[in-house]
């Protein structure tokens, strides 16, 4: 597989950035070239969470990996809109897992054919 | 779209955070300030829409102290413009303690409006603008700005006057250097008065939010500062406002602040929110402990700093479309 996938839970606020950080450090460590993050069980996100987002894709990107978000709530997805992260070329939001999977696959499908 | 509630439950999560904080000291400088209750934690949020969160010891008053200089040096610009003000007092950091005796060698001036040299240097201006109403022109603008009418606490004052010798050396200091020519007694007492007026947390939170807010109190509609003495008061705030420790809460907090011995700090958002924060016990630079905490924990999580990567800039910028993707470079 070549995509990994983070599924956080409850509130992704300063108590529990610690922790969301230390599993997306996790799945990227692991080597796959990419990453899911399935945002379905997230209530709350806060700017701590949001930085977390952003060292994912910086470090993804430095090996030329995507990351992809998915099934984003009414909260999570509006502040990562007025957040403005589509700055991050290799970073795209999904309706849910399938379409996110294609996605990052789709990716992969291209970079090998490069 | 709203998160009701979420303001309420991440300033009661810090309150209840730091409340049992014991680290630090009262100020001691003057006795009456050491008299306090150090164990108090209160915090505040007003916004430009008028809104006010606080919780804690929000209403509880002490001295507003060295936070009344970004106040009084937004009303010296209003009052004689800026060319003036700048004869004055400059605009340097100048990485001394706020007490230090010295002015600017390349300019024979204050180095900057938040430290003492610089407040009194505006405090003598004011004085010889306003003549003897100048106190209780000041009072009324930092009532103003908080949006009730506010008094001083004649023992803390009393306490500065006997003990504020470093003050008058720094006043005759300035008088010699011909920075005003008014009896350097007559603006150490509107220099005293100042610091000893009474505010509480929220007041500090209408006050910030009354900088945020181009000048204009949101909930009384009163303008009190003009845009020009606002963004150089805030420019101010952001390079020299929290004593000798500024750098360090650019890169933690990266707000425009004020701190005063106190425990008080204010802090804004522009266009956005003031946040006020009261915890008596300080830090070796004179900063509330509890208060910085707090006001770190805020920045955390609101993604509140001025270079934040949540922070998406000038919105003139984004007036122009500049930022649209997909728009492709011009580099001819």
């Amino acid at each position: 597989m070549d995509e990994d996938v983070v599924a956080p839970t409850g509130r992704l606020d300063g108590p529990a950035a610690p922790d969301f950080l230390k599993a997306v450090t996790k799945a990227t460590a692991a080597g796959a070239a990419h990453l899911m993050i399935d945002f379905s069980e997230v209530s709350y996100i806060s700017s701590a969470g949001l930085r977390v987002i952003l060292i994912a894709a910086k470090t993804l990107a430095a090996r030329g990996g995507r990351l992809a978000l998915c099934s984003l709530g009414p909260q999570v997805a509006r502040v990562i809109e007025l957040s403005d992260f589509a700055v991050l070329a290799n970073l795209s939001i999904h309706s849910g897992r399938d379409t996110a999977r294609l996605a990052l696959s789709d990716a992969t499908l291209r970079a090998s054919i490069a | 779209m709203r998160t009701d509630g979420e303001l309420d439950n991440l300033i009661a999560s810090l309150h209840e955070q730091f409340r049992h904080n014991d680290d630090g000291a009262l100020a001691s400088y003057i006795p009456e300030l050491a008299r306090v209750c150090p164990d108090r934690l209160g915090i505040a949020i007003a916004s430009t829409g008028g809104e006010v969160h606080s919780v804690g010891d929000a209403m509880q008053e002490f001295t507003i102290q060295s936070i009344a200089k970004p106040f009084a040096f937004a009303m010296l610009l209003d009052t004689v413009g800026r060319e003036a003000t700048y004869r004055s007092v400059g605009v340097q950091p100048s990485g001394d303690p706020f007490n230090a005796i010295e002015l600017d060698p390349r300019t024979n001036r204050p180095f900057n409006p938040m430290v003492n040299a610089g407040a009194i240097a505006v405090c003598g201006r004011l004085l010889e603008t306003l003549g003897p109403s100048a106190f209780d022109r000041l009072l009324d603008k930092l009532g103003d700005a908080a949006g009730r009418r506010l008094e001083v606490d004649e023992t803390v004052m009393r306490s500065e006057r006997e003990t504020g010798h470093r003050n008058r050396a720094i006043g005759h200091l300035l008088r010699a250097a011909e920075v005003f020519e008014v009896a350097v007694d007559d603006v150490l007492d509107l220099y005293f008065r100042q610091c000893s007026i009474k505010v509480t947390a929220v007041d500090l939170a209408m006050m910030g939010v009354t900088l945020a807010n181009i000048g204009s109190n949101p909930l009384t509609g009163r303008d009190v500062f003009g845009i020009d003495a606002v963004r150089d008061t805030l420019s101010v705030m952001f390079t020299c406002g929290m004593y000798d420790a500024t750098g360090a809460w650019s890169c933690q907090v990266g707000l425009p602040a004020k701190s005063g011995v106190g425990g008080g700090i204010v802090a804004v958002v522009n266009r956005q929110v003031g946040i006020g924060v009261f915890s008596p016990r300080l830090d070796a630079a004179g900063n509330s402990v509890r208060g910085q905490l707090c006001c770190i924990g805020l920045a955390e999580e609101l993604g509140l700093h001025a270079f934040d990567s949540t922070n998406t800039g000038s919105s003139f910028l984004h007036s122009l479309g500049l930022h649209e993707r997909g728009r492709g470079g011009n580099h001819g």
